[in-house]
């Protein structure tokens, strides 16, 4: 009991409108508090009455611009660092692409809470696969698992927008899933509200057969783009390559670096 | 979003010592996607007046015009230049004929008075209510943040150099936390006998 104590359990039990005159507090009691220390798909249902919270939309961070595509010497990552609340830039220094195992990397979109926390179960989930059959687990079964989290959520207003990478013995493996329960493996994808602008660059100069160099390039500059044009995309420039050995950090750089380089405006600031 | 906000943008103006400064930002974007980099939400309206709209792009053009209009027909009236004072009086009261279905725009007006060279600066909501404080005014998307830049930089009787290293610093720091401004900002600073135009290399996302 001491440690209910410790943890203030008596007033929160006050403050949830249970009967004061409560039994003894249970063991499934105590589970129905803690609901996802255990099952983290278990997630308290919402009190009735409560506003919807897909009209509060523009008050969760989100907004980003992330891209990943395939070719023949892996496959490239790359993100933008700025996270917004409505108009307001919150920060401009998140990582937006996370290694969920030793295998498998992959960008966050869309609300942050929802990615960071789902990304933290998918990492859980991946490393228990790891222990209990030895191998790493797949990014199809890793996107799967994500996909079913979406349809379990449907119609909550659940946001979330994901491409996940990695290798397995029969090659590269790039798949976009998102809260929507769309679960697609391809070539190349972009993600995010910047991201018809990053493929406004990526899609006409894109080739199976570029080089390192040249793949690090095209997704520098077609990030750069969104940018640009993206009110809630910008920050740092994070490039991640995905090799069939590791995945790894290429470049790193803040965004003007990239305008100066590419000289987007140059009709502004020649 | 609110349809002030729906193009995004923002407009700052400051008094100094015998001079004032306004400063505007360039973006103009529908919502999240920027359109173009190049859109000066301040107008050279006298010889030493200046008129900054931020709000809705539509609005903005349509006001500047009917403000153009009314001045010049009070300007030929009266057959001398129009004082920040009494345009600002003008344009509340054109603001106001549309309380009802007001002009989603916020007005900040700059300038020195033709006569006695008195620096004001002022402001107001939608529909016209004015405010002509002696230190500075703010306007659009990032107006909070204008207000806590203003307020720890700005202090009286500020020397031009001085006043546009404030207002520029101010403009900055504030539209670089806006998703919905920035993309290179300008800033003119007025004293009695010139106006000097400068544009700021700023953030590009």
């Amino acid at each position: 009991m001491s440690l209910e104590e410790l943890c203030g359990l008596k007033a929160f039990l006050k403050t949830t409108n249970w009967s004061n005159s409560m039994r003894q507090i249970s063991e499934h009691d105590f589970q129905e508090i803690t609901s996802n220390f255990n099952n983290p798909y278990r997630l308290m249902a919402p009190v009735p009455g409560t506003p919807d919270l897909t009209n509060a939309s523009l008050k969760i961070d989100h907004g980003t611009t992330a891209l990943g595509f395939v070719y023949q010497g892996g496959i490239v990552l790359c993100a933008d660092s700025r996270s917004s609340s409505g108009i307001n830039v919150t920060t401009q220094t998140m990582d937006k692409i996370v290694p969920v195992s030793s295998q498998i990397v992959g960008t966050l979109a869309g609300g942050s809470a929802d990615c960071t926390y789902w990304y933290r179960v998918l990492a859980r989930e991946s490393r228990l696969h790891e222990l209990r059959y030895k191998r790493p687990m797949s990014v199809d079964a890793a996107a799967k698992m994500i996909c079913h989290v979406s349809e379990m959520h449907r119609g909550t207003g659940l946001n979330m927008g994901m491409l996940l990478a990695g290798y397995s013995p029969k090659g590269p493996s790039l798949v976009y899933v998102d809260s929507d329960g769309v679960n697609i493996s391809g070539k190349r994808f972009s993600v995010g509200s910047g991201a018809s602008n990053a493929l406004g660059i990526l899609d006409p100069m894109y080739r199976f057969d570029l080089t390192d160099e040249e793949a690090f390039d095209l997704a520098l500059q077609s990030l750069c783009q969104a940018t640009l044009c993206d009110a809630s995309t910008g920050g740092m420039v994070v490039l991640h390559h995905v090799g069939p050995a590791a995945h790894r950090i290429v470049r790193k750089v803040d965004c003007m670096e990239l305008h100066k380089k590419y000289s987007l405006d140059a009709r502004n600031f020649s | 979003m609110s349809i002030l906000a729906y193009n995004g943008g923002c407009v700052v103006a400051m008094r100094g010592k015998d001079c004032v400064a306004i400063a505007t930002d360039h973006r103009f974007g529908v919502q999240a996607q920027t359109i173009s980099t190049d859109f000066k939400k301040v107008f050279h309206i006298a010889p030493r007046m200046f008129l900054g709209l931020t709000g809705l792009q539509t609005d903005i053009l349509t006001v500047r015009d009917r403000l153009m209009f009314r001045k010049n027909l009070y300007e030929t009236r009266e057959n001398r230049e129009m004082a920040p004072k009494p345009f600002s009086a003008m344009l509340s009261s054109f603001l106001y004929e549309h309380r009802f279905g007001p002009y989603f725009i916020e007005p900040v007006v700059a300038g020195l008075d033709p006569k006695t060279l008195k620096p004001f600066v002022c402001n107001m909501d939608l529909i016209g209510c004015p405010n002509e404080p002696d230190d500075f005014v703010v306007a659009g998307t990032c107006a909070e943040q204008l207000y806590g830049m203003c307020e720890t930089l700005w202090k009286p009787d500020l020397q031009p150099d001085q006043l546009f290293e404030v207002i520029a610093q101010s403009m900055m720091n504030a539209f670089d936390r806006d998703a919905m401004s920035g993309w290179g900002a300008t800033v003119y600073i007025i004293e009695k006998d010139k106006i000097t135009e400068r544009s700021l290399k700023t953030r590009m996302d």
